[in-house]
């Protein structure tokens, strides 16, 4: 009975025990060293919106890094003017997808390998603009001094606090992309990604979608951008560049770009693994390539997709669509 | 006056003629087919009306609609869907799945519904689903509801198609090559399949190579040759007609379906 009940919930099972790690985490560890775990729930908003872009729509983007910073500086900013966390979390988040908007317009109209290069002019246009405007960057210097994270009276400037503020705002940004799949929009967004031509003989006008696709996905860089401002309150243009944006891809890829929590796998086994060799930094960048190259080869759908995997194993047949 | 007009419709791609002055007339409720050799222009005709390619020059008209500046993405709101010569299935999405995504131009919910569950919205995702359920039990998919399309055989993505363009409540379907590479079991249930549409009131315009389930179904069967109409009228009177069997057999012979 409770075997069967958890084989049939066993999802729910699993979010729930991965939900009480990471509330229980900050107890267990040193509390100089939750600012790693806290730029992994970081790390996974940004990713999360390229499992959306690239996975959902099909799309390919090595821009994230731009938008990325485009949202800390934002963040940053309107933050140092004096603005409230709340208004310069989203503000940032709708400044960057507005940006996404402007930027999408023009480069969508291409598809995979040139609006690869269309993002990646992107990236290192904006990385320069980041270096030079110094009056809103900081340039070299970076923009320092960013007030820490408060929503009313609560103030997050401690380590252990900001670290629950980060991964509550993970959390609803996996559970609002998880409404997304649900929804009529999600649905197109697949069929787009899966057939263009077929999905415009019903209706679905592909070039609007993968634009609505693109903003989203540029407005959880932005947000995640500002989480970052707040995190070491002070930010350099040399955290926005191409190695954030291929880092990003990588955590997208080796979690999953079919699924909702493919960002969150990837940038946590990032960590995990950025965290068991601490010492042997060199190492880190082997291992996680060989593991990017064995799952390219052997679990294209990421990490998120072993459990259908696993299923289709055992019961032998049409398999469903992980969600 | 017939529910689609093609008005002396003309293309040409670099120095190839498509399609030269094609005139016809899709009447309503009926069954309409388009035949000819390959390479004649009957996809062309059918990327042309729907404008995935423009026109060079002439119009369609549909319910005495011009459609010349109308995008393609707007064509299943009119009531005019299409299927392809190739299966395009969503592959990775399920057999429930595809239909759905077939009726979003015409759910109360709207194309951008869902994301909410209200009580309202969950009656209406219901209802969807149910009429999904209905079309799938139609073309006899109904059992691998949730398999994956790429999971399927061919003959049954084409079933499948048909039961998404009918999701959208056509008035017109296009049918491009419907039977193509399917065996005579899988052609004889996709003809009743047309055969049952058509009867429910919808018209039909295909286009089709297999000789037998054209002459079988169609009302009226235009045929075209190097992108020109050179007969029409009815089966009967078209296996008769020479023009078309030199056109088909290179040489005045007795007519046999080419299949």
């Amino acid at each position: 009975m409770i075997a069967r009940s958890i084989r049939s919930h066993w999802k729910i099972v699993l979010i729930s025990l991965l939900g009480l790690v990471v509330i229980v985490l900050p107890w267990t560890v040193n509390p100089f060293r939750i600012r790693v775990f806290t730029l992994c729930g970081i790390y996974a908003i940004a990713s999360t919106g390229l499992t959306l872009f690239m996975g959902f729509t099909g799309q390919i983007s090595i821009g994230q890094g731009a938008f990325f910073g485009i949202g800390a500086y934002t963040s940053g900013v309107l933050a140092k003017a004096g603005a409230p966390f709340i208004f310069a979390f989203l503000g940032s988040g709708l400044i960057t997808g507005f940006i996404g908007l402007v930027v999408g317009v023009p480069c969508l109209r291409a598809r995979t390998f040139y609006l690869a290069m269309a993002t990646l002019a992107f990236l290192l246009v904006m990385h320069t603009l980041f270096k030079n405007l110094v009056s809103i960057t900081g340039g070299t210097s970076g923009l320092g001094g960013i007030p820490p994270a408060a929503i009313g009276p609560v103030s997050f400037a401690g380590f252990t606090e900001y670290y629950y503020l980060v991964w509550g705002i993970v959390a609803i940004v996996i559970y609002l992309f998880y409404r997304l799949t649900q929804s009529y929009i999600g649905l197109t967004f697949r069929a787009i990604g899966s057939n263009e031509l077929a999905a415009e003989s019903l209706s679905a006008n592909a070039f609007r979608f993968r634009l609505l696709s693109f903003c989203l996905c540029s407005f959880l860089a932005g947000i995640a951008g500002s989480l970052y401002a707040h995190l070491d309150r002070v930010i350099t243009y040399e955290s926005f560049t191409l190695e954030e944006s291929v880092i990003f891809l990588i955590m997208a890829v080796i979690g999953g770009l079919g699924s909702i929590y493919g960002g969150l796998i990837g940038a946590s086994i990032f960590t995990l693994i950025g965290e068991q060799l601490r010492i042997l930094e060199r190492a880190q960048i082997i291992i996680i390539g060989v593991m990017l190259i064995a799952i390219v080869i052997f679990i294209p759908h990421g990490i998120a997709s072993l459990p259908d995997k696993v299923k289709g194993l055992i019961t032998g047949g049409g398999r469903k669509t992980s969600t | 006056m017939a529910m689609m007009e093609i008005h002396s419709v003309s293309k040409s791609f670099g120095g190839v003629q498509a399609l030269d002055n094609v005139t016809m007339s899709v009447e309503d409720k009926k069954i309409t087919g388009l035949i000819g050799p390959n390479g004649a222009g009957k996809t062309t005709l059918f990327n042309v009306i729907t404008n995935i390619e423009p026109v060079d020059s002439g119009k369609v008209t549909f319910d005495g609609r011009d459609l010349t500046n109308i995008k393609p993405y707007h064509f299943a709101k009119l009531g005019i869907l299409r299927t392809f010569q190739r299966s395009m299935p969503f592959g990775e999405m399920t057999l429930s799945e595809n239909v759905v995504m077939g009726g979003i131009a015409v759910s109360e919910i709207g194309k951008l519904g869902g994301f909410w569950r209200t009580k309202k919205a969950k009656n209406i995702l219901e209802k969807d689903k149910q009429k999904a359920m209905d079309l799938l039990k139609v073309v006899g998919l109904f059992e691998r509801k949730d398999m994956l399309a790429n999971n399927i055989a061919y003959g049954e993505q084409r079933l499948l198609e048909i039961a998404r363009a009918l999701a959208c409540n056509p008035e017109i379907l296009l049918l491009d090559e419907p039977v193509a590479g399917m065996n005579p079991e899988e052609s004889l249930e996709m003809a009743k399949l047309i055969q049952r549409i058509s009867q429910d009131g919808l018209t039909i315009f295909l286009i089709e190579h297999n000789l037998d389930v054209v002459m079988n179904l169609c009302d009226e069967v235009y045929v075209i040759n190097y992108g020109k109409i050179i007969a029409n009228g009815k089966p009967k009177e078209i296996q008769q007609n020479e023009q078309v069997i030199e056109a088909y057999l290179g040489k005045k012979g007795v007519w046999r379906a080419a299949g």
